[in-house]
């Protein structure tokens, strides 16, 4: 039995509403509604506290144009940038983890932190690979010279080391000269042959050949006492150093002997990341004053001069990490979100890429009215607030709250293991909860005495490994897991007796991605998994053998599910498209076909059209669920800005037109759950954006015109 | 000599409506104003040379390429002239017979300069070669470059070494050399459909650059513009407002712009410098060649010349009533000999009409200019309506003014001001807050007879204020009639009658005997205005309703005349002669005498008046203005008077006789006596040629019976005969020419024979010796001599 905690009380009033047919916007009062949705009830939970982390530094590969994020919590998440934003997989990071610098090595993805380690991670099951120290302390900046195959570390005790990272493997080198005082920033020019380092108040040209200083810039103080700190260096091709210090300015050297070419106060704070284009010929520039701006070359009768350009003012908080990708510059800070913007001012536009996961964080019980909240390193379990629905439900009226949400436990990780949960979720009877981190799988049986008070017991069982997706099925007889080492572990539970036995490891056959989504079919026969290829392979229960794997589309699957009483296989890609194959036939089944003929785009993106176009990631299919009656079939996609529904002739009816119409209901706040309870009982868990910006730091105080 | 009158405009209109220019050694600022262009002296801030030929509005000059003493200006009368401001004379013409609503030249294409054509759907920029102007419109090579051209061009049109650019509000089209480009080599650049519409544009004078501003304020740098996939823009926002002016400095380094904040603000690479407070919105700004000196147009029609050190260094005010229509009408203050009208906004503006010069703006209100956040919504401010002035009265003149927010309907103040005589400045006395309740104030009227001021209402009510030694003024009477509106109020020459118009009836009153009014005379429609005649009309009340013109006779209490006007928009009266003037709103002018029905002089004006004023001057050709001309002011604010059309061909070559009034240095006086001798000489051989030729001639061909008697012909004789030997000295003298006089004087020193031939000689003598410049002392040496010959 490991910790847990029981909240008796919960002091927050919660307020029940029920509103028909319409949607209208519930007072702010209401954290805890109830809604008619046609034929729903929408019970809206903002119990949820979820908070995601700045971004510390972001680093784009230039083979697969994935973009790597790292932020505060050390958690580094991989965004798929090619067709759609995505959110590939994320690596949990620990309590005693925290990354500065990330690093694409070819399609190796290296971190420099400050617990002094160089960290190699494993894309492939979205773990740490192997970890080298640093042996210069904490960790500042990292940098890599394609020419030399090799990365140097700018290091807390003031010295560059240099690592070569030939053969899959970081062996140290070795170590420059030291010099006073940390080396906050670096950049490698494209010979290999010189790094350029910036520390408080200089700028350090090093020669690789030699491990001697060539240089040494003098960044002017803006005063006596208060120490210029260069957060960022840039070199381009033709040695010219750009700058970006504490003191808001961007200053462009001459990198061969060492003068200062242009001085631009275009920050009204530090410059915290620059970050140039391809071509050389433009130069961005963030900071704490969340401005990013560009300074373009403006060559003139072959006199190099840098103006400044254009400007994006998107963010509300600190930018910290600057990235390109192909055409666009992606921004990312204090604020959690990403924001990216075209290069070239007159195509593209402008989208928000918002620091939601694409893994459900709630799970639900529906037949103990549970919710299971993740939070990084715990996780909460709350009892739902009730109310008695009236006989007669009227659009426009809140249904009164009759009992409020009870937080009955907070599930902590022991604390010997400090790595952050992957995965959790409670069984659909509500007698078991699972999670992972990225070192153990635990699983707990929850045993409630009376209606307030529970315990839970952790259950032992032997072969569990950890993994990256759990499911129940909906009998919660079995505990199926999608593990690290690319298999699939199926685990009998026997609730009576608190045992856990697992009884079959299917192996899987691709090995060079992870397994992010598993579904069970209502009967249980049926197991679907899909991985970040898009393969999805279906697993028949009964016999525990491989049934069929499904046709290949080039997108990643969002989510998959399967229909209550076909068993037909939805799946929705991260494209919005949206695919429905038939097991018993092989084929996809008629809604598809006629889906797919009858529309140019994905289906889901031509209902979304409409909806707020400048975010792109929020978009996307988290969730499938089925409603099915006799006379018609509802299908609901669930994305983190609304529901997708679509309607549709049942498969027995032998109609010719079996698609009837679809619609895109985005009256909600973002989502991070949403379930049914029962029929006619929608939850969903909001999350609204105006709660995390009140969680954020403040912001740097500008005075505007007018206030 | 009705028909030989007509108005001439003798000043107004905006000096800051278009760009004015420096002169390129950055002593003279160059404007356009009205139907003439303007060189003022930036030194001692005079108008010291007026371009006058177009007939119609000057839309704008700029410098002749090639020539650095010459300037092209263009008009709306379809021409393009050719000036040497120095020297103000007209060198060329060329006629487009289209109206031009702007010229540009650079001296980097010397030979060309672009005009735009003003036709009737669209504006066109063309440009035509300036080597040859012709006479004929057909012979003017043009050559289209852009069509559709904003109307406001001179900001929205810029050129520079390389490049030209033309402006709409959301794109732009750059053309490279711009000497030899065709209509269809440019390039364009597209602002985003949301992007704020351009409203000026200035190059960068050396680099591949220029500077936009926006509707909302943001000042845009764009480079790389002959590139059009990889032109860069960065975003300067400072002005909350629509940036109204913008401008380079020469030499590109900084960026001067200026909006409806009135404020100057210079950009710097990194910084901005703000001169803060110039009272008004800028509409232009200029920068002199060598960069230290700018000149900020301002809306109130004046120009600051503002050092790069920012300060004010000199300004130059046009007639800065623009843009109000006078409520407080135009008076006459005989202390400056000034027309005293509404100026800036809260203040008196002391103007010289028969000059043209503007002595200075007096500030009535004391309240800042501060620019309203929305121009739709422009902020109320406080306007003067009443203005008025007293006698001499031991020795202090008093000035009472009347301010009130009418859109506010607050801070009505009535003030009076005493003119002081050690400071030589008014200085403000008593301060009345709400006289009359808000209510409207019609009148503000001084006795001529003693330091008392009266002030009427709409509500009725007529105030009688005094001037106390110790407590100021103060309100003794307050009168008022049935709860009629107060309408006008007069006094007697003498000051011992008031006249009180209420509603439509007049009442008298005594108020140095502090009696009841008394004496009514009624009409049947409401009376507007009311004079007292003057001089000889003493004993006459005119007064003027909206369609009738009344006279009574006061001592006898009945109707002297009365005479139907339509539409009387409002009477004004001469305090120094017996005429009075009404004017309709039809824009007729009726000169009369009370004492007569018929008037003097009536004329349909050519412009729309709003306010009037007799000013007192000696010399006048017209016999009813022998004591005071009158002026008008129209509703653009440009001032006009009347003429005889002879005279109006004096008017417009007075431009040449003004003297050139420059700083006085030590080299200049140098130069000025070496360039006055040469002057001298020239002159007086002219002189000599004619004068000589011309009384010998007189005197030869005319009979002598109808010959003036010989004396009075003799001085002008002897004199042109004296003339001669200094001048022919006075020339490089030859050894030949030498030997001459050599003789000749020996000669003379031969004949020695009687005193006067003695006398002769030491005369001529004397004129070798001196070189004489002025002869005026020979003249009563001749006369004696002349006068013991005919003896």
């Amino acid at each position: 039995m490991d910790n847990f905690e029981v909240d008796q009380v919960n002091k927050e009033t919660e307020m029940f509403g029920s509103k028909a047919v319409k949607f209208y916007k519930i007072s702010n009062l209401a954290r805890l509604s109830y809604y008619i949705m046609s034929k729903f009830v929408v019970h809206r939970c903002r119990l949820f506290k979820f908070t995601p982390c700045a971004v510390q530094c972001m680093a784009a590969s230039v083979e697969t144009s994935d973009l790597a994020v790292a932020r505060s919590d050390g958690s580094i998440e991989i965004w798929s940038t090619k067709y759609s934003w995505f959110q590939k997989l994320v690596i949990p990071g620990s309590s005693d983890h925290s990354v500065e610098s990330l690093i694409w090595v070819g399609n190796r993805l290296l971190s420099g932190g400050l617990q002094g380690d160089i960290t190699e991670y494993d894309l492939t099951d979205a773990t740490v690979k192997l970890s080298v120290d640093s042996f210069g302390g904490a960790v500042w900046c990292i940098a890599y010279s394609i020419v030399k195959d090799k990365i140097a570390v700018g290091c807390e005790d003031g010295s560059v080391k240099m690592f070569d990272v030939k053969n899959k493997a970081i062996t140290f080198e070795r170590a420059f000269d030291k010099q006073e005082g940390r080396i906050l920033s670096m950049a490698w020019h494209k010979s290999g042959d010189i790094i350029v380092t910036g520390s408080t108040d200089v700028v350090r040209i090093w020669s690789t050949k030699t491990g001697h200083a060539i240089q040494r810039i003098t960044i002017e103080r803006e005063m006596k006492n208060v120490e210029t700190i260069i957060w960022s260096v840039a070199i381009l091709s033709d040695y010219t150093i750009i700058s970006g210090d504490s003191s808001g300015r961007v200053q462009f050297w001459n990198g061969k002997n060492a003068t200062l070419l242009q001085s631009h106060r275009a920050h009204r704070a530090d410059v915290l990341c620059l970050c140039s284009t391809k071509d050389e010929k433009c130069v961005y520039a963030a900071g704490v004053d969340p401005r990013v701006i560009a300074f373009n070359l403006v060559q003139e009768d072959d006199v190099p001069t840098w103006v400044k350009g254009r400007y994006m003012q998107k963010h509300t908080h600190d930018v910290r990490a600057l990235a390109i990708i192909e055409n666009r510059i992606v921004s990312g800070g204090v604020d959690t979100n990403l924001m990216m913007n075209s290069i070239s001012e007159k195509v593209g536009s402008f989208q928000r890429v918002y620091s939601f996961p694409m893994k459900s964080l709630v799970s639900t019980s529906a037949t103990k009215k549970l919710v299971l909240m993740q939070y990084s390193n715990y996780l909460d379990l709350w009892k739902f607030a009730k109310c008695n629905f009236p006989e007669e439900l009227n659009a426009g009226r809140n249904i009164p709250i009759e009992d409020n949400p009870v937080k009955l436990l907070q599930i902590k990780p022991p604390s010997s293991d400090t790595n952050h949960i992957c995965c959790s979720v409670i069984s659909p009877c509500g007698n078991w909860i699972a999670y992972s981190t990225t070192s153990t799988l635990r699983l707990y049986n929850l045993q409630t005495s009376d209606e307030l008070s529970c315990k839970v017991i952790r259950v032992r069982c032997v072969g569990l490994i950890p993994s990256h997706c759990i499911v129940f099925t909906p009998d919660s007889n079995y505990m199926i897991t999608s593990t690290t080492n690319h298999k699939i572990l199926i685990v009998h539970l026997v609730a009576d007796t608190c045992e856990a036995r697992l009884v079959q490891m299917l192996q899987l056959k691709t090995y060079t991605c992870i397994t992010h989504l598993l579904a069970v079919s209502s009967t249980s026969s049926y197991l679907a998994t899909a991985n970040l290829d898009g393969e999805i392979n279906v697993f028949d229960l009964t016999n525990m053998t491989h049934f069929c794997t499904l046709p290949k589309y080039q997108h990643t699957p969002s989510s998959i599910a399967f229909h209550p009483v076909t068993n037909d296989l939805m799946t929705a890609y991260d494209d919005l498209q949206v695919i429905e194959y038939s097991l018993i036939d092989k084929a996809y089944t008629k809604w598809t076909k006629q889906c797919l003929s009858t529309n140019n785009e994905p289906l889901l993106q031509t209902l979304r059209k409409g909806a707020s176009s400048n975010s792109c990631n929020i978009a996307v299919v988290t969730s499938i669920r089925y409603v099915h009656s006799d006379e018609v079939d509802k299908v609901f996609f669930m994305s983190r800005e609304g529901l997708y529904i679509a309607e549709r002739v049942p498969n027995h009816m032998q109609d010719t037109k079996s698609h009837l119409g679809a619609r895109f209901c985005h009256k909600f706040k973002p989502l991070l759950c949403t379930e049914f309870i029962d029929e006619s009982t929608l939850f969903v868990v909001e999350r609204p954006l105006q709660d995390i910006w009140e969680q954020l730091p403040p912001t740097l105080y500008q005075k505007k015109f007018g206030t | 000599m009705k028909e030989s009158l007509q108005i001439v405009q003798t000043g107004g209109s905006s000096i800051t409506k278009f760009n004015s220019i420096f002169s390129h050694d950055s002593k003279y600022l160059l404007c356009p104003c009205g139907n003439l262009v303007k060189v003022f002296s930036v030194a001692t801030g005079e108008c010291f040379q007026r371009l006058n030929g177009h007939c119609k509005l000057v839309t704008m000059i700029c410098h002749h390429p090639r020539v650095q003493l010459q300037i092209l200006s263009s008009s709306l009368d379809g021409t393009v002239k050719v000036w040497d401001y120095e020297d103000g004379i007209l060198l060329s013409t060329c006629d487009f017979n289209v109206p031009l609503l702007g010229i540009f030249a650079h001296s980097c294409y010397s030979t060309v300069a672009f005009v735009i054509q003003q036709s009737d759907d669209s504006n066109e920029l063309y440009r035509f070669t300036l080597n040859t102007i012709p006479s004929k419109t057909s012979d003017i090579a043009c050559s289209l470059l852009a069509k559709n051209v904003v109307k406001d061009c001179s900001k929205r049109i810029a050129f520079s070494e390389k490049f030209a650019v033309v402006s709409y509000s959301n794109r732009l089209l750059v053309f490279i050399n711009p000497q030899h480009a065709e209509r269809d080599e440019k390039i364009r650049h597209v602002l985003k459909d949301n992007a704020p519409a351009i409203t000026c544009i200035s190059c960068h004078p050396v680099e591949e650059c220029f500077a936009t501003g926006h509707a909302n304020g943001e000042i845009r740098i764009w480079f790389n513009i002959s590139d059009v996939k990889n032109v860069i823009s960065s975003i300067q926002h400072w002005h909350s407002l629509e940036v109204l002016s913008l401008k380079f400095s020469s030499s590109g380094s900084t960026v001067l712009s200026g909006g409806h904040e009135g404020v100057l603000v210079q950009w710097l690479e990194d910084s901005k410098n703000f001169l803060p407070r110039l009272g008004s919105a800028i509409t232009n700004v200029a920068v002199s060649k060598d960069s230290t000196l700018f000149a900020v147009s301002l809306l109130d029609n004046s120009i600051l010349i503002i050092t790069n050190y920012f300060t004010i260094k000199q300004t130059f005010d046009g007639f800065t009533a623009i843009g109000q229509n006078l409520p407080c009408g135009i008076c006459y203050d005989s202390n400056t000999n000034a027309c005293v009208t509404n100026g800036k906004p809260g203040h008196l503006l002391f103007y010289l009409p028969d000059k043209d010069i503007q002595l200075y703006n007096l500030d009535i209100v004391s309240r800042n200019f501060i620019s309203s956040v929305d121009l739709e919504k422009p902020l109320s401010k406080t306007n003067i309506l009443k203005v008025g002035f007293g006698g001499t009265f031991d020795g202090v003149k008093h000035m009472a003014t009347m301010e009130f927010d009418q859109a506010k309907q607050r801070d009505e103040k009535l003030k009076f001001w005493r003119f002081s005589d050690t400071d030589q400045q008014w200085v403000l006395e008593t301060i009345v807050k709400s006289p009359h309740d808000g209510c409207g104030i019609t009148s503000l009227t001084f006795s001529p007879a003693n330091n008392a001021c009266v002030t009427t209402s709409q509500a009725g009510f007529a105030k009688i204020w005094f001037k106390h030694d110790e407590e100021g003024w103060l309100c003794e009477m307050s009168l008022s009639f049935r709860d009629l509106p107060c309408n006008d109020s007069t006094f007697s020459e003498d000051g011992s009658v008031l006249a009180l118009a209420f509603g439509h009836t007049v009442c008298f009153c005594d108020i140095s005997n502090n009696e009841e009014m008394q004496l009514m005379l009624s009409h049947s429609e409401s009376i507007k205005s009311i004079f007292f005649g003057r001089q000889s009309c003493q004993h006459l009340l005119v007064a003027a309703t909206s369609e009738e013109l009344l006279c009574w006779n006061v001592m006898t209490k009945s109707m002297y005349w009365s005479s139907h006007i339509h539409k009387i928009n409002f009477l004004i009266c001469d305090i120094h002669s017996e005429n009075m003037a009404v004017f309709t709103n039809s824009n007729k002018i009726f000169v009369f005498q009370p004492s007569d029905k018929q008037p003097h002089y009536s004329h349909n004006l050519s412009i729309d008046v709003t306010a009037a004023c007799f000013v007192p001057s000696k010399n006048c050709d017209i016999a009813w203005q022998a004591k005071s001309e009158l002026y008008l002011v129209s509703k653009e604010m440009s001032v006009h008077k009347f003429c005889v059309k002879s005279e109006v061909d004096d008017a417009s070559n007075l431009s040449r006789m003004i003297i050139k009034s420059d700083q006085v240095t030590p080299m200049s006086n140098y130069l000025s006596s070496t360039q006055q001798k040469t002057a001298k000489t020239v002159n007086s051989n002219r002189l000599q040629e004619t004068t000589v030729d011309d009384t010998l001639r007189y005197i030869l061909d005319t009979p002598c019976h109808v010959l003036p008697s010989m004396s009075t012909l003799c001085d002008q004789f002897i004199s042109s005969l004296l003339l001669q030997q200094p001048s022919d000295q006075s020339e490089d003298i030859s050894k030949h020419n030498k030997n001459d006089n050599f003789e000749e004087t020996e000669a003379k020193n031969d004949k020695k024979a009687s005193k006067d031939e003695d006398l002769l000689e030491e005369l001529e003598k004397r004129v070798e010796q001196v070189k004489v410049e002025d002869f005026e002392w020979i003249q009563p040496l001749c006369k004696r001599k002349l006068e013991e010959f005919s003896c």
